[in-house]
C-alpha cells in the first residue's frame, strides 16, 4: 500500500504560550476531498498553514508522499491555497493572476497562456482574462483564486474557509461546483469550515477538531449517525443531548438507561458499563409526538408540554419543555395535517427505533 | 441637518471661487508677467516679448536646471533608499514601538527647518563637531572642508526631506495586505520576485508620493543651498529666489517659476498613473 498521500504525525505548534495542536495525527489519501471541521480556535485553520508552509511546526512531522517537508518554505511545496479572502492580486489583471504561478515556475509562454485559457475555461469566466481583480463579484474572484490554485496542477489544494464570504444563494452553487471540480480534476482537497453542513455535503471525511485535537474522522455519514461524542453530535447537525446514567447492561447490546427519571432500554456501546454517565443524542427529526391527557404516564417515552410551533416551509419545528424543564427541539416534515398539535398541549415524545445514539458523557458542554 | 447641507452647497459654490481667486489668477499673473520686458525702474513694462523663455536654453540657466534636477533626483533616490526599508521596518514592529519610532521622525518638524539646516552648516564647519571627531578618530589629520559642496546641500535636503518620504511609505506599507505575501509564496515566488512583483507595485502609490514630496521641495529649499553650499551649487530655487529678490529680474523669474510648475504637472500625472497602476482604486483621495 502506498503511504497516504498527507501524513501529519504528532505535529505540534503554539502561539504566544498557547497550545493550538499540542499533537496531531492525520492521513490524508490521494484523490480524496477531505473537510476539517471545527469552531473557530480549534486549530483546523493552522493545520492548513502548517502545511501550505506558512507556519512551522514547533514538533512533530509533516510528509507529502512519504517525504518530510518540515523546513520546505511554501514556494518549494507543490501545495497550493485558496484563501479565504482570496487574496488576489490588486495590481495584476485576472490573467496575471492566474498565470503567476505558473511564471514563478518559468514555463514557456506557450504552455502558460494555454494552460491559463483551460483555467479560465474550467472556471467559466473566460470572459474576464483582462479585468482586475476590483471590477469581479465575490464569486467571480472566489472562482478566479480557485483557477489561480488549479492551474498549477497542485498535488494539494488547499481551501481555507474559502466560501464563507459568500453569501447564501452563491454558497450552495459553489458548494456543488466545487466538488464536480473535484471530481473532474481528481485533485486531492483539503477544505476547511466551521460550516458543518457545507462539511457534510462536499466531503469523502470529515474530521471534527477540537482544541487541536480530532475527535472523530470519517465519512460524513458516520459523523452524522454515530458521532463519536457529544461534541460531535452537538457540532454536526442540530441535536438534542439528554444526561443519563446507565443502570444495568441487557444481553442483546442494549443498556437501561435512565432518562429524566425513567428507563429507556437504548443499544449502547459494550465499553459502557452500569453506573457510567452518558449521553443520549436524539435528533429532531427523529422524534415523534402523541397528544396525552394530563394524567397519562406516556409509557416508554418523555412527556412534556409544547412551548412553540415554528413553520420553517420545509419542516415543522417544535418546542416540548419536558416535565424536568429540559427543552426538546422536533422536527417534522410539514404535510398540513400537524395543526393538531398547538402550544400548551400536553405530549408523549418517542423515537423512531434504534435512533438515540449513546455517547459517553466525556466531553464537557 | 438643513444647516450642514446649505453649509456643504456653500462650500461647494465658493470652492471655484478660492480656486479662482487664490490659484489661477496668481498664476495667470505669473504668466502674464513672463511674457512682458523688464524694467529698471517699476519691474515691468508692457512690451510682449517671448525673451525670457529664450533665456532660460541659455547654457548657464539650463545647467543650473540639469543640476537643479540631478541634486534633488540624488536625494530623492537617497532618500527613498533610506526610507524604504524604515517604512517596511516601521509597519511591522510591534504597536509601541511603531508609536515612539513614529514619533521620531515627526520630532524634527517641531524645529525650524532653517534652524536645523544651521545646525547641520556647525556640524560640518571647519572646526564643527563632524571634524572635530575625524580628528579625534585619526582619521584625518587636518580638517576637511565639508562644506560648501554639493554633498552638504545634498545632506541638507535627505536630512529636511526625509520624514516625506517615510511617511506615504509608512502608509503604503501599512495597506499592504501580508495574505498577498503569503499568496506570493505560495505560488512559488522567492523572496526576490515577492519583492519585485507585489511588494514594489503595491507600495508603488507611496514610493511615487514620497518621491513626488521630497523631489519638489529639493527643487525649491533655496536655504539649504544658500546656508550649506558654495556658489557653484545654485539651484532653481535659489535662482528663483534671487531672480526675484536680488536681481529684481521678474519677468525672467516668472518665466522660470512657469516651466517649474509645468515640471510639478508632470510629476503629478505620473503619481496618478503609478496609483492606477497599483489597482487601488484610490485615484482620488490624494
Amino acid at each position: 500500500m502506498p503511504p497516504p498521500l498527507v501524513e501529519f504525525s504528532a505535529v505540534s505548534k503554539g502561539y504566544d504560550g498557547k497550545n493550538v495542536l499540542p499533537g496531531l495525527d492525520l492521513e490524508v489519501h490521494e484523490g480524496e476531498f477531505l473537510t476539517l471541521l471545527g469552531p473557530s480556535g480549534c486549530g483546523k485553520s493552522t493545520a492548513l498553514r502548517l502545511l501550505a508552509g506558512f507556519e512551522s511546526p514547533d514538533g512533530g512531522e509533516i510528509r507529502l508522499e512519504g517525504a518530510v517537508i518540515n523546513p520546505l518554505p511554501p514556494e518549494q511545496r507543490p501545495i497550493n491555497t485558496v484563501f479565504q479572502s482570496y487574496a488576489l492580486f490588486p495590481h495584476m489583471t485576472v490573467e496575471e493572476n492566474i498565470s503567476f504561478g505558473l511564471r514563478m515556475k518559468r514555463l514557456p509562454s506557450s504552455e502558460i497562456r494555454q494552460r491559463v485559457s483551460e483555467a479560465l475555461e474550467m472556471v467559466r469566466l473566460p470572459e474576464l482574462a483582462r479585468r482586475k481583480p476590483g471590477q469581479l463579484s465575490g464569486g467571480q474572484q472566489q472562482r478566479i483564486a480557485l483557477a489561480r490554485a488549479l492551474v498549477n496542477r497542485p498535488r494539494v489544494l488547499l481551501l481555507d474557509e474559502s466560501l464563507s464570504a459568500l453569501d447564501f444563494g452563491l454558497r450552495k452553487a459553489m458548494q456543488t461546483e466545487l466538488k464536480v471540480l473535484q471530481r473532474f480534476v481528481g485533485l486531492t482537497f483539503i477544505f476547511v469550515t466551521h460550516d458543518q453542513e457545507e462539511a457534510l455535503s462536499m466531503s469523502d471525511r470529515v474530521a471534527v477538531m477540537r482544541d487541536g485535537v480530532i475527535q472523530q474522522i470519517g465519512p460524513p455519514r458516520d459523523i452524522y449517525e454515530t458521532p463519536a461524542n457529544a461534541f460531535v453530535a452537538r457540532f454536526v447537525g442540530e441535536s438534542n443531548l439528554l444526561e443519563g446514567v446507565i443502570t444495568r447492561r441487557l444481553d442483546d447490546g442494549r443498556a437501561d438507561i435512565a432518562i429524566e427519571n425513567r428507563i429507556f432500554p437504548l443499544s449502547a456501546p459494550l465499553c459502557l458499563s452500569p453506573g457510567e454517565r452518558v449521553v443520549v443524542l436524539l435528533r429532531p427529526q427523529d422524534l415523534q409526538m402523541e397528544i396525552v391527557g394530563p394524567k397519562q404516564p406516556g409509557e416508554g417515552r418523555l412527556t412534556g408540554v409544547i412551548k412553540d410551533r415554528t413553520y420553517k416551509g420545509m419542516t415543522l419545528d417544535t418546542l416540548i419543555r419536558l416535565d424536568s424543564g429540559t427543552v426538546l427541539r422536533a422536527s417534522e416534515f410539514f404535510d398540513g395535517d400537524d395543526a393538531a398539535l398547538t402550544p400548551g398541549q400536553r405530549v408523549a415524545v418517542g423515537w423512531t427505533p434504534n435512533s438515540p445514539s449513546v455517547l459517553p458523557a466525556d466531553a464537557p458542554f | 441637518m438643513r444647516l450642514s447641507e446649505a453649509m456643504l452647497t456653500a462650500g461647494r459654490g465658493l470652492l471655484p471661487v478660492w480656486l479662482l481667486l487664490f490659484t489661477l489668477v496668481p498664476l495667470l499673473m505669473v504668466l502674464a508677467v513672463s511674457l512682458l520686458t523688464r524694467d529698471e525702474t517699476g519691474f515691468i513694462t508692457p512690451e510682449v516679448t517671448l525673451e525670457n523663455y529664450r533665456r532660460l536654453f541659455d547654457p548657464f540657466y539650463l545647467k543650473v536646471f540639469t543640476d537643479s534636477m540631478a541634486m534633488a533626483g540624488l536625494a530623492t533616490l537617497l532618500c527613498l533608499g533610506l526610507a524604504y526599508p524604515f517604512a517596511y521596518l516601521l509597519s511591522r514592529v510591534g504597536l509601541a514601538w511603531r508609536g515612539v519610532l513614529l514619533t521620531l521622525v515627526i520630532v524634527p518638524f517641531w524645529t525650524n527647518s532653517l534652524i536645523r539646516i544651521y545646525a547641520i552648516r556647525s556640524l560640518l564647519a571647519a572646526k564643527g563637531a563632524m571634524n572635530s571627531l575625524l580628528l579625534a578618530l585619526g582619521l584625518i589629520d587636518e580638517p576637511v572642508r565639508l562644506l560648501y559642496s554639493g554633498w552638504a546641500v545634498g545632506l541638507g535636503l535627505v536630512y529636511v526631506l526625509l520624514p516625506f518620504m517615510i511617511l506615504p511609505l509608512y502608509s503604503s506599507f501599512e495597506k499592504l495586505d501580508r495574505r498577498l505575501i503569503e499568496a506570493a509564496a505560495d505560488l512559488y515566488a522567492g523572496r526576490w520576485a515577492i519583492f519585485r512583483h507585489v511588494i514594489v507595485p503595491l507600495t508603488a502609490p507611496g514610493i511615487a508620493a514620497g518621491c513626488l514630496l521630497v523631489f519638489l521641495p529639493a527643487l525649491g529649499l533655496f536655504y539649504v543651498t544658500d546656508v550649506l553650499g558654495g556658489s557653484r551649487n545654485l539651484m532653481i530655487g535659489a535662482l528663483l529666489k534671487d531672480q526675484f529678490l536680488e536681481a529684481r529680474d521678474w519677468p525672467f523669474g516668472s518665466a522660470a517659476s512657469l516651466i517649474v510648475i509645468v515640471g510639478l504637472f508632470l510629476l503629478m500625472g505620473v503619481y496618478r498613473w503609478a496609483q492606477r497602476w497599483a489597482g487601488t482604486g484610490a485615484v482620488d483621495d490624494v
